[in-house]
């Protein structure tokens, strides 16, 4: 049960990590 | 003399004392974000400078805005391990004199979202559930350090528009360090202070068994080995007579806890009643204290932002748009509660103010606080993301109970909780400046900086992620077996209990209509999911906009730009939030507290 909270929180990280690179390749983006 | 006459009184008085501190708390705010030399500084300075060798951080090193959304998002990710594992494992760990067992799972995880979030939605009855280091180390402290990241996140963000030409937007880090050591802890320290010595409980004893006066007789619900209530055939509560002469006072250290989470806009209390606990909120002077404090951080930002800016004016004008928008809505609320239950009155039943009855709705009201210092309670911490309460927010009238939700519908921005307050009202300033600029046919700038095509799409991220999370999430709550379980009340108030904990749940209140049991693996989780995104999506499209106008060249003033010190960008800037606002969720709010209140000259 743990290991399944603690992954959807490692889910979120990811998630959102993916997101600031998104919004990077947004700024960069000519 | 009236009981409106006495409100309209208590609330001005409230907010001159709050206006007051703006200009000197906000300038002390600027000083210590900015490193300028201060009696902080040299009293610190040291502390600070060890904290910096110990932890390997370069305090002169700026970052760009991706690696300051980056150490922001990993900092609070390992405090969400941190706290779940101190609720998990808290019966191994000490300071835990009642051996309270590990919490469970699901309830661990929505609390550690929920406190690294600043929304301390709480799942769990604090005072039978969690020991005393699981409050301190896990939650009191995720209380400073949300707060300051959001403060850090505002800081970043402002600097995004007093910078030029450069990529970088500070150092997280020792944002995060100054804002906690200089502003948070000394604050929550003298607060904590001032409430123990007004009677609020600070020890580490255990609960004290008192023999009451009379022997009680009391019907006792009874549960099954799960722990889940019994129900006869017709839904009702099995229960069993049961008799006491004693009565359990819960001790702990909740001064200390008190003081951040009004100060850091939290809300998460020491005890499951939060301030309408005679342990947290003893008196009328820690009633007004607590009050304040939610306020006076988050006001004091709008000065720290003209300071920070270079034009005071700029601040000002953000802190007036936050009063034009908190003031009718607050009077609102009074209203609503004090002019009482329409059924009650068809009854017969006496609702009018007195020397010897409050009159109005009193349903879930602390008497020693009454409607008065309940409705300012209640719109102070939901126009704030404290959460905190003082009442029963279920049991407010329908435009009593619309009145907290639709101020955290505003996106949190009258005035917002501590730094989430000026950031998102920076974001709606960015979209009026934008629609001003198509209305007049000019590109649009706001305080020199060019509003382009990137920055709309940045705002737009910021500004549809959290209706998007609570419309989406209520919807799914509403649609399945698992969310319409929790639902205490039928029909339209059912719906708004549902509505209001995505509502509080999205835009990190954390105050809740408890006739919702959100105790389910369902809420547990949705409500976490949304807490997180909820938090975590706005702020890195906050800093990215930070970034982008940080580059940018500042624009000359000429003729043609729109100044946004006046009342016009005022009105712009209402505008734009109350646009936003109503469209996105009167539908929902008319499902809920609108036909609730038309339905209550029906008897309904």
């Amino acid at each position: 049960m743990d290991a399944l909270y603690l992954l959807i929180l490692v889910g979120l990280y990811a998630v959102t990590h993916a997101l600031v690179w998104a919004l990077d390749r947004l700024r960069n983006a000519p | 003399m009236s009981p409106e006459t006495r409100f309209v009184l208590l609330l001005a008085l409230f907010l001159v004392v709050i206006v007051l501190c703006v200009k000197p708390l906000g300038g002390y705010i600027a000083d210590i974000m900015e490193g300028r030399p201060n009696f902080a500084s040299r009293l610190g300075g040291r502390f600070e400078a060890l904290i910096y060798r110990i932890c390997g951080i370069e305090p002169g090193r700026e970052m760009a805005w991706s690696e300051y959304a980056i150490a922001l998002l990993l900092f609070n990710i390992l405090g969400a391990f941190l706290v779940y594992g101190l609720l998990r494992l808290q019966a191994f760990l000490p300071l835990n004199p009642q051996k309270f067992p590990g919490v469970g799972g699901d309830t661990a995880f929505n609390t550690a979202v929920s406190f690294i979030t600043n929304t301390n939605w709480q799942s769990y009855s604090a005072e039978s559930t969690l020991g005393y280091l699981a409050q301190m180390a896990g939650l009191a402290v995720q209380n400073f350090l949300s707060a300051a990241t959001g403060i850090a996140v505002a800081i970043a963000l402002i600097r995004g528009f007093a910078r030029h030409g450069t990529k970088t937007i500070g150092n997280f880090w020792v944002d995060l360090t100054r804002c906690t050591l200089y502003l948070l802890l000394p604050l929550s320290l003298i607060l904590a202070l001032v409430l123990a010595a007004q009677g609020v409980v600070q020890n580490f004893a255990g609960y004290k068994d008192a023999a009451t006066i009379e022997t009680l007789t009391y019907q006792n619900p009874k549960s099954d080995a799960a722990g889940h209530p019994l129900v006869d055939a017709a839904g009702n509560p099995v229960t069993e007579a049961a008799t006491t002469g004693t009565q359990t006072l819960p001790m702990g250290p909740v001064a200390s806890q008190e003081a951040i989470k009004e100060l850091g806009t939290n809300g998460g209390g020491f005890f499951n009643a939060n301030s309408a606990h005679p342990y947290e909120n003893p008196t009328a002077v820690t009633g007004i204290l607590e009050t304040f404090a939610m306020f006076v951080i988050a006001f004091a930002l709008t000065y720290t932002f003209g300071r920070m800016v270079g034009d005071a004016r700029q601040g000002w004008v953000l802190l007036i748009t936050m009063l034009i928008l908190f003031v009718p809505l607050v009077l609102l609320a009074f209203q609503a509660e004090q002019h009482g239950n329409p059924v009650f009155a068809r009854d017969s039943v006496d609702q009018i103010a007195s020397a010897a009855q409050a009159g109005g709705n009193m349903e879930g009201k602390e008497t020693r606080f009454g409607i008065a210092a309940s409705a300012l309670w209640a719109a102070v911490a939901t126009g704030t993301s404290t959460g905190a309460v003082n009442s029963a927010h279920d049991s407010l009238m329908p435009l009593g109970g619309f009145v907290p939700m639709f101020l955290m519908q505003l996106a949190e921005v009258a005035p917002g909780g501590v730094g989430t307050g000026i950031y998102s009202i920076l974001m709606f300033a960015v979209l009026g400046v934008f629609i001003a600029g198509l209305m007049i046919g000019r590109t649009p700038e706001y305080l020199g900086k060019k509003i382009e095509t990137l920055e709309m799409k940045l705002a737009s991220v910021f500004i549809l992620t959290t209706p998007f999370v609570v419309l989406i999430g209520t919807a799914v709550a509403v649609l399945t077996e698992a969310g319409k379980a929790g639902i205490g009340n039928p029909g339209a108030h059912g719906f708004s209990e549902i509505l209001y904990a995505f509502t509080s749940a999205g835009n990190n209140n954390g105050s809740a209509f408890g006739g919702l049991t959100a105790t389910s693996v369902f809420y547990n989780v949705s409500i976490g999911l949304t807490m997180f995104i909820g938090r975590y999506w706005p702020i890195m499209a906050a800093l990215a906009i930070a970034g982008s106008l940080a580059q940018k060249k500042r624009v000359p003033v000429t003729e043609g730009t729109m100044p946004t010190h006046g009342p016009l960008f005022v009105a712009l800037l209402l505008g734009s939030i109350l646009l936003i606002g109503v469209l996105t969720y009167v539908p929902a709010l008319a499902l809920g507290p609108i036909v609730e209140h038309l339905m209550l000259p029906a008897g309904h």
